[in-house]
């Protein structure tokens, strides 16, 4: 009934005419293809990594059921991404209903180097002749982290798909169906609320203070 | 000494590479001559190194990447769906539902307005609307034609009567 052989080389388009024609191994040329990538994205929502899994398995699950309705007006990644971030989003607002909290960094929220980092360190410390700048830059990276893991959900999003997802402004007005103006504006003011919570909670880490 | 919201955005959209080549060749120039504008832009490269690092360190991470058979697993779960007719039957019931949902609840509002409507809450009729028996309108009628004629009779003597002299009643 399926066509078994996998083709890795087949474009997504003609994985999509395959699949939507009952090819099962189609299917499985896609998930192979996209599935770290939707791991790696909704690691950013939820750090348990059965959580992670059952939730990658509804968005494949729903993309296989929507891919029907897939309109190729945009990239096939695109609209998988939105369909991803609409998972993990909802998955957040039911975790928030069951007050349960997010898994954050324990050797953050202890302090750890980031506290004991003197008052005058700054991000110029970050330089590569600093013998220090690795294990700055770790921590830089697990208070930022943090920081993201608590900004509201939609400047969370945003800068998930800006800094950790490395999609360019087209591709996240895409993802979030909004237009690049907005994108902007947004992406702008969740890094203002995250310069304004690194500055209030982990002054130690603030590089210089020239923008305001 | 700060740089504005407008440079500052300037800056992100260079670091995002989302400048064009004219944007990007113009803001290097200004980056060549003002030191406080890249010094700026030096803050907000520290800054992104944050996320670079919180990213490669995912990116390395065995935790971030899909479990073996995963694959299978999906593909399982996907053969006990039903087919695509199906689905797609499946997925109109809760539409139709709320559908009709929501029509019955703007249905309730319409004939909620319509009755309040009619009892005119809205034009204030029943602010204005006298009820009373067939006699005693009957008589209010005549108090009414008598106030009149008395105010028709008092403007008369009025008029007849000379100037600074008030009638007397």
């Amino acid at each position: 009934m399926f066509a078994l052989k996998k083709n890795p080389e087949a474009s997504d388009p003609e994985l999509i005419a395959a699949i939507l024609a009952g090819s099962e191994a189609a299917f499985a040329t896609l998930v192979d293809r996209y599935k770290d990538r939707v791991f790696r994205l909704l690691s950013r929502y939820c750090r348990d990594a059965i959580e992670c899994e059952d939730l990658a398995q509804d968005v494949f699950l729903k993309v296989f059921r929507k891919l029907d309705t897939f309109q190729h007006e945009s990239q096939f990644f695109t609209w998988l991404y939105r369909i991803t971030v609409n998972a993990a989003t909802d998955y957040l607002s039911r975790a928030s209903r069951r007050r349960l909290r997010l898994v954050e960094d324990d050797a953050v929220l202890d302090g750890g180097v980031v506290g004991s980092a003197g008052p005058g360190q700054s991000g110029r410390d970050l330089d590569a002749n600093n013998p220090a700048a690795p294990l700055l830059r770790a921590e830089l990276a697990a208070v930022t982290r943090q920081i993201v893991d608590k900004l509201p959900e939609k400047y969370r999003t945003i800068l998930i798909l800006r800094e950790f997802e490395d999609l360019s402004y087209n591709e996240i007005s895409a993802v979030l169906r909004c237009n690049l103006g907005t994108v902007e504006s947004r992406l702008f003011r969740a890094r203002q609320r995250f310069k304004e919570a690194l500055e209030r909670d982990h002054p130690a880490l603030v590089p210089g203070r020239g923008v305001r | 000494m700060h740089v504005s919201q407008n440079d500052e955005r300037l800056l992100y959209r260079f670091l995002d590479g989302e400048l064009t080549a004219d944007e990007a060749v113009a803001c290097r120039a200004r980056l060549e001559c003002e030191p406080l504008l890249r010094q700026c832009l030096e803050e907000l490269r520290d800054r992104a190194s944050g996320f670079a690092t919180a990213r490669a360190e995912a990116n390395a991470a065995p935790a971030g990447l899909a479990p073996a058979g995963f694959t299978t697993g999906v593909l399982a779960a996907v053969r006990r769906l039903p087919d695509r007719e199906a689905l797609r039957a499946a997925e109109l019931t809760p539409h139709l539902v709320v559908l009709c949902r929501r029509l019955l609840i703007a249905a309730a509002i319409v004939i909620g307005l319509g009755l309040l409507w009619q009892t005119g809450l809205f034009t204030g009729r029943g602010a204005d609307t006298l009820q009373a028996r067939p006699g005693e309108m009957e008589q209010e009628m005549q108090r009414l034609d008598e106030i009149i004629k008395s105010g028709i009779l008092e403007s008369g003597r009025l008029e007849a009567a000379p100037r600074g002299e008030r009638p007397k009643k």
